[in-house]
């Protein structure tokens, strides 16, 4: 509190030196892509490109700044500008943290704002973005794409010889309709997160053959019950790091505000990564499931699961990563559904670092997936998906 | 949470030239691979009384967002000053046992002086960049010293007689049984030293500043 103070007091001081970071990049992209419409034009498709999107694309422009008020205080705040899908400038994230400097075992922090919930081993570059592939696993597409908790984290550590072990809680709203998308939509590989203020396009078929567009608005309160989550992380400098997270956005199935179902979604995940030499395994797993019961005559569940494991390989300027992808969603309804989908993924990626500011990297995604629903728009309803991407990015 | 106190090794040649009252020991330090293990410290301990010749005063400078260089040796007593040569503040801070400190230090600042008046090794870091590391080891020994990116240090003007070798790493693992090394010296001498390594964490920062 004396250091809350003393900010308070320094900001009324034209001596204090405040520190301002900024980082982000730019990309573009040439892309081969499957035949069917893709998630981003309401399609079934699983992958960010599809019908049409063959050639030259420019990606997002990411750009992540960081004031620094104190060394224990930090603004952060993630932007992106593509004209090309919803609103030109969005957020991503935008928090602050408090985290007091420790002298000793124990250290603790709190987050306040928008920010990404814990769990991934891939996202840990600026946008969302991943060290080793373009396109990161079924699973952190789908936190990218549908969750952001809008509220306050706090981190208890405690940190040993060699390694630390770290708990976090969060009260979290305005993510009430989170579950819509892995339920409508089902598990899809997308470099691209959310925005906070984009509208989230659905399949078209969630219109019920009404024909036009469905867009959804993910960060919303509809019930005014926060939800939470719990992540407990462990790393060794001998043993890697391992985490197992449980989300429950608490949202009331029952309710309905603004056109939207409030729908009621927890998980498990659990993850672990090892480096050995220049290899590195990552390995994730989650399950869970959202439900509606929109009226008193139907109710709806679709569990969820999926799991991958990447194995990267670093030489250096050159990255090399394969992995695995599975999934699978059941949904159990009043009525039939069609909303169960299974599948796989194989992604090879090398990446190729000739300056700090420079990075190419070849992407290719092989998928197989069954949906029942595609059946609906008279399409089969198994799909191969192939996506290629050669991408030229620029770090500032 | 560094305190990783280990003196590990796996075998040790000496290799006796000349006779003089005092030599260079020259030492070369390789991981399991037989790749030279750079920031390896390397300390010869003989009978009490031997004189310090570890370094009174070492210097961590800031760049990049890195502590370099990544290990220190400094005689017990001794202290460590750090630079800002950064974009940007840094608030370093260590929890180790044998030091506990924290300041912060502005773009081009020097800091004072700090003292490490306990042997062992403390391990730094900065609250606000969490991928930033450095260890000071603190030599109660009367010669330490660090290796270079080949592998090598050199441990000069140490009396003949007998003395014990002893290794310690940042990535040294855990639960390797501490072994000394006796050494005869009887003029310059080359000590060859392997030590099994965890992998180097991985700079995972794609131009992040931060």
């Amino acid at each position: 509190m004396k250091r809350l103070t003393l900010f308070l007091l320094c900001l009324a001081s034209p001596a204090h030196a405040i520190d301002f970071q900024f980082a982000g990049y730019g990309d573009a992209r040439l892309v081969m892509a499957p035949h069917i419409d893709s998630l981003i034009d309401g399609g079934l498709g699983k992958l960010r490109y599809g019908e049409d999107d063959n050639g030259l694309h420019i990606g997002d422009i990411i750009g992540e700044g960081r004031v620094i008020v104190l060394p224990e205080l930090t603004l952060t705040a993630t932007g992106r500008i593509n004209a090309a899908y919803g609103p030109a400038i969005d957020l991503l994230e935008a928090y602050i943290r408090y985290r007091p400097v420790s002298t000793g075992a124990w250290r603790w922090s709190v987050k306040l704002g928008a920010f990404f919930p814990p769990g991934s081993l891939e996202n840990d570059q600026i946008g969302w973005s991943s060290f080793w592939t373009i396109t990161p696993s079924a699973i952190n597409s789908w936190v990218g794409e549908e969750l952001r908790a809008i509220g306050a984290e706090g981190t208890a550590e405690y940190r040993y010889d060699g390694g630390s072990v770290a708990l976090s809680g969060a009260l979290f709203g305005w993510n009430d309709p989170a579950g819509v998308v892995i339920a409508e939509e089902g598990w899809t590989l997308t470099d691209r997160p959310q925005g906070l203020f984009s509208p989230t396009r659905l399949p078209d078929l969630a219109g019920f053959g009404s024909g036009s567009e469905v867009y959804g608005n993910l960060f919303t309160e509809m019930d005014g019950r926060p939800g939470w989550y719990g992540d407990l992380s462990w790393q060794s400098d001998d043993f890697g790091q391992a985490n197992v997270v449980y989300y429950d956005n608490e949202a009331d199935p029952r309710v309905i505000k603004d056109n939207q179902i409030a729908w009621a979604t927890r998980f498990w995940e659990a993850g672990f990564e090892k480096q050995l030499g220049k290899f590195t395994l990552l390995a994730q797993g989650l399950s869970g499931a959202t439900t509606i019961i929109p009226s008193p005559f139907y109710r709806q569940t679709t569990d969820f699961r999926a799991a991958y494991a990447l194995v990267g390989y670093d030489m250096g300027p050159l990255l090399f990563a394969a992995r695995g992808d599975i999934f699978q969603t059941r949904t159990r309804a009043t009525f039939p559904s069609d909303l169960n989908e299974d599948g796989h993924a194989v992604t090879l990626s090398m990446t190729w670092l000739p300056e700090k500011w420079l990075r190419f990297t070849g992407e290719l995604i092989a998928l197989d997936d069954r949906r029942d629903e595609r059946v609906l728009a008279g399409d089969p309803a198994h799909q191969d998906e192939t996506q290629f991407q050669l991408l030229a990015r620029v770090y500032f | 949470m560094f305190q990783r106190l280990l003196c590990i090794l796996g075998c040790a040649s000496a290799l006796a030239c000349t006779t003089v009252s005092a030599a260079t020991v020259h030492v070369v330090v390789t991981d399991s691979a037989g790749k030279p293990a750079a920031s390896a410290v390397v300390t010869l301990t003989g009978d009490a009384g031997a004189a310090s010749h570890v370094p009174l005063r070492a210097i961590i400078d800031q760049r990049d967002e890195m502590f370099l260089p990544l290990v220190v040796a400094v005689r017990k007593g001794g202290d460590v000053v750090f630079t800002n040569n950064d974009a940007t503040m840094h608030q370093v801070y260590s929890f180790s046992p044998v030091k506990q400190f924290e300041f912060e230090i502005d773009k081009g600042e020097v800091s004072k002086p700090v003292v490490f008046d306990k042997p062992g090794v403390a391990a730094i870091g900065c609250n606000i960049h969490d991928n930033m590391v450095a260890y000071v080891f603190v030599a109660d020994a009367p010669f330490a010293a660090v290796t270079d990116d080949k592998g090598t240090a050199n441990l000069r003007d140490v009396p003949e007689g007998t003395w014990r070798a002893l290794l310690w790493h940042p990535q040294a693992r855990i639960g390797e049984k501490p072994a000394v090394v006796a050494l005869k010296v009887g003029g310059d001498t080359t000590l060859a030293l392997k030590i099994a390594l965890n992998a180097a964490p991985a700079m995972r920062r794609m131009h992040k500043d931060y």
